[in-house]
């Protein structure tokens, strides 16, 4: 049994539970085929009738989907309350021929708990009805306000936590979500993981969900089925491009281009494999697309065979109409051509080593330069000479703050290790005389400094380090 | 004189494409500085733009340094293509071994938001960065480290640079011997500070500048052998031609012949 209704659960059919045993336990019980893929696809159909709630409707993150997630954030004076809008969605639903429950709450997953699990205050409602618990009629909703206490006391399957874990916490006597609060996070996080902790911080909202709109196959989403499993990358490139031209023409009919262009493979092991292609720029042309998606494919490694190619635009924005000229001039800056430069350098290298630096005021040399990727930040923005300007100004400060602490001049090229030389000094703590450099001995003619820096203590092990600027008599 | 059609065409007209035709076959066979009207500018030193043909750098063009850590080849690499970048463009540096130290390089006035570093893993992805950044028109310098470059990378990295911006290469002493593609190749080496007086070592409260020798080992379109010396200032961050603090005798190598006219006169007397 993939799933059950509320009555059948309350004649004793659990999920998991053999055909033959359900149907001996439930007298009358209706079954069909579980088919996952067109309950997905049945899912998304209900996400595209949900566009007048929500502007960003998302599929539950799950192999297989339950539940669809609005983001209301500012919509419910549209609405009158939340508790109307949610009236309003069950309504819709039951007009489809759907009975559903309806979350609402300040996250994703405190709202994801709300619709699969009663609060404290349902219960009680139950408990007082005169039906019995299991068939009273639930509640179609349920609206959890900022600061509510009824969250904490919800059961710990609300954080969407695996089987296992769940098991473990009820063995050790955790079954509120109050309860499991109560638990140092550092032990929490040395026994069950990172996932525990991931989960409750999004349950409460201190770590950030996202939600992925689903906007439905023709927009910004192509997808292609293939008769028989491969690992051939000729054949999955030759895929590739059908779907990335099908959607680059969606883009255009919207004026959009893409901003972040993830292609799933969706394997014969259920494993799903994304390739992620970021871009400086949005763009809609195809050629463009698949050019960096062939660096991507380059590393792409495989385990099992592709049955499913899926490519979507998950990030996109406006196209930026530009007037092609016939003779470039190289005095211009092109954001467009850097734009190309960059997103090629980062689909073939990785957009950690496509970097820009910021300056920091320090006294450590190490730590004056911020590295950045460059994907993410543009380089050159089209609001132009004010925004160049006032970055400008903004480096030459830190350029100040950073040199003003070094009382002689830095290297061109600092190693990012220090490096063991030996030196030899007369006195003890004197100047240095020689230093063995490459296995060569070489004089020291002049020196200045030393200039001291001690790291600084909140940072760690307070370290002293003397810098020497010295001229070799090889004139180095 | 084949491909030449002559009918319809005056014999004067038919000489005058004929030898046209003949000097573009020629130009491409001849290393000459190119013509094509790239921009020139300077790269930060007159005495260094001497070295250089038709007295300056010019986009498109593939300079090579050789010279150690510590000899000064880095930062002459930086200042040209600090100049290169000066009318626009991004200056690109190939890091593979992290060690580019960017506020160095902010004091020496590059800027910051026209800079962009790449760190590739190995060897290879270095070359291929490389080759991407001078064909950008976007690129105005591109400057990279290359240990070792086989004749056929190098060769691509020329054909990637004409048309693109300048490329800046910065090889070890031991590169000498390789093969080398580049419009001009220069060695740079650390000369000898001047004896201060000194006899011993003492603290010095003033940083001296460092002296570089440069030689041309090889430039196309002009001579090689041609040396300069200039001073790198890395307290205020300057670039001059270095003046010998010697008095400048010219001496004879060889002693002149004594006058006889003047000895005549007197044994007269």
């Amino acid at each position: 049994m993939a799933l059950c209704c509320r009555r059948a659960r309350s004649q004793g059919v659990t999920v998991g539970m053999p055909l033959a045993e359900a149907q001996s336990l439930a007298h009358g019980l209706a079954s069909l085929r579980h088919d996952s893929q067109a309950d997905r696809r049945e899912l998304e159909k209900l996400a595209e009738a949900c566009d007048p709630f929500s502007p960003r409707v998302a599929l539950e993150e799950s192999d297989c989907p339950e539940s669809l997630m609005l983001d209301i954030s500012n919509l419910e004076h549209l609405w009158g309350s939340e508790a109307r809008l949610a009236k309003v969605v069950e309504q819709s639903f039951r007009r489809h021929g759907y009975h559903v429950r309806v979350g609402i709450a300040d996250t994703v997953g405190a709202a994801w708990a709300a619709a699969h699990f009663d609060s404290a205050d349902a219960h009680q409602e139950a408990s007082s009805s005169q039906h019995s618990p299991a068939i009273a009629a639930p509640r179609f909703a349920e609206v959890f306000s900022p600061g509510t206490h009824g969250l904490q006391a919800l059961p710990i399957e609300a954080l969407r936590i695996s089987d296992e874990t769940t098991l473990l916490l009820r063995e050790l006597g955790v079954e509120t979500i109050a309860q499991l609060c109560l638990l140092p996070r550092e032990e929490l996080k040395a026994r069950f993981g990172e996932d525990l902790l991931l989960r409750l911080g999004q349950f409460q909202g201190r770590s950030h969900e996202i939600i992925e709109p689903h906007r439905g196959l023709p927009a910004l989403r192509a997808r292609h089925v293939l008769e028989q499993p491969t690992g051939d990358h000729t054949l999955l490139r030759h895929v590739l491009a059908h779907l990335v031209e099908e959607l680059t023409g969606n883009l255009i009919k919207r004026d959009e281009g893409a901003v972040l262009l993830v292609c799933l493979f969706h394997c014969a092991n259920k494993e799903i494999l994304p390739l992620r292609v970021g871009l400086l720029q949005p763009t809609a042309s195809a050629c463009q697309l698949l050019e960096l998606i062939d660096l991507h494919l380059e590393k792409l490694k495989l385990n099992d065979e592709v049955n499913q190619v899926e490519v979507r635009a998950s990030v996109t924005g406006k196209l930026d109409a530009r007037q092609r000229e016939l003779f470039t001039d190289r005095s211009s800056s092109d954001p467009h051509q850097l734009a190309l430069l960059v997103n090629r350098l980062s689909s073939r290298l990785g957009c950690e080593r496509v970097l820009q630096v910021k300056l920091r005021a320090s006294p450590v040399p190490e730590r004056v330069a911020h590295w950045e990727p460059v994907l993410g930040k543009e380089l050159l923005k089209t609001r132009g000479g004010r925004e160049r300007r006032t970055k400008t100004s903004q480096t030459t400060k830190a350029t100040c703050g950073a040199e003003s602490f070094h009382a002689s001049p830095r290297p061109l090229l600092l190693y990012p290790e220090p490096h063991p030389i030996e030196v030899t000094c007369i006195e003890p703590d004197g100047l240095p005389q020689f230093a063995w450099l490459s296995h060569r001995r070489e004089r020291i003619i002049d020196c200045t400094g030393p200039q001291r820096i001690e790291t600084l203590w909140w940072r760690g092990a307070s370290i002293r380090r003397d810098y020497y600027r010295t001229f070799l008599e090889s004139g180095s | 004189m084949s491909g030449i059609p002559i009918s319809g065409f005056s014999q004067k007209e038919a000489r005058s494409r004929l030898m046209n035709n003949l000097r573009q076959r020629l130009d491409r066979w001849t290393p000459s500085p190119r013509t094509d009207g790239g921009l020139l500018f300077s790269c930060g030193a007159a005495a260094v733009d001497r070295l250089l043909p038709c007295g300056g750098l010019r986009y498109g063009m593939l300079l090579e340094l050789l010279g150690e850590r510590g000899s000064g080849a880095a930062t002459l690499g930086l200042l040209s293509g600090r100049e290169a970048a000066r009318e626009g463009g991004v200056f690109l540096v190939i890091d593979p071994q992290h060690s580019f130290y960017a506020p160095a390089a902010a004091a020496w006035g590059i800027d910051l938001d026209r800079l962009v570093v790449v760190r590739p893993r190995n060897a290879q992805d270095a070359l291929w960065a490389a080759v991407q950044s001078l064909r950008s028109p976007a690129v105005a310098a591109m400057w990279a480290m290359f240990d070792r470059l086989s004749s056929r990378d190098f060769r691509r990295l020329q054909l990637a640079a004409q048309g693109g911006g300048l490329g800046i290469l910065l090889r070890p002493d031991g590169a000498r011997a390789q093969p080398s593609w580049a419009d001009v190749r220069l060695e740079v080496k650390a000369q000898r500070q001047e004896k201060s007086g000194r006899s011993d070592l003492k603290l010095s409260t003033f940083n001296l500048p460092r002296l570089i020798q440069l030689t041309t080992l090889h430039c196309r379109g002009g001579r090689a052998g041609k040396t300069a010396r200039i001073a790198i200032d890395d307290v205020n961050h300057t670039l001059q031609e270095a003046r010998s603090t010697h008095d400048s005798h010219s001496l004879p190598m060889v002693a002149e012949l004594a006058d006889s006219t003047r000895y005549s006169h007197s044994a007269r007397a």
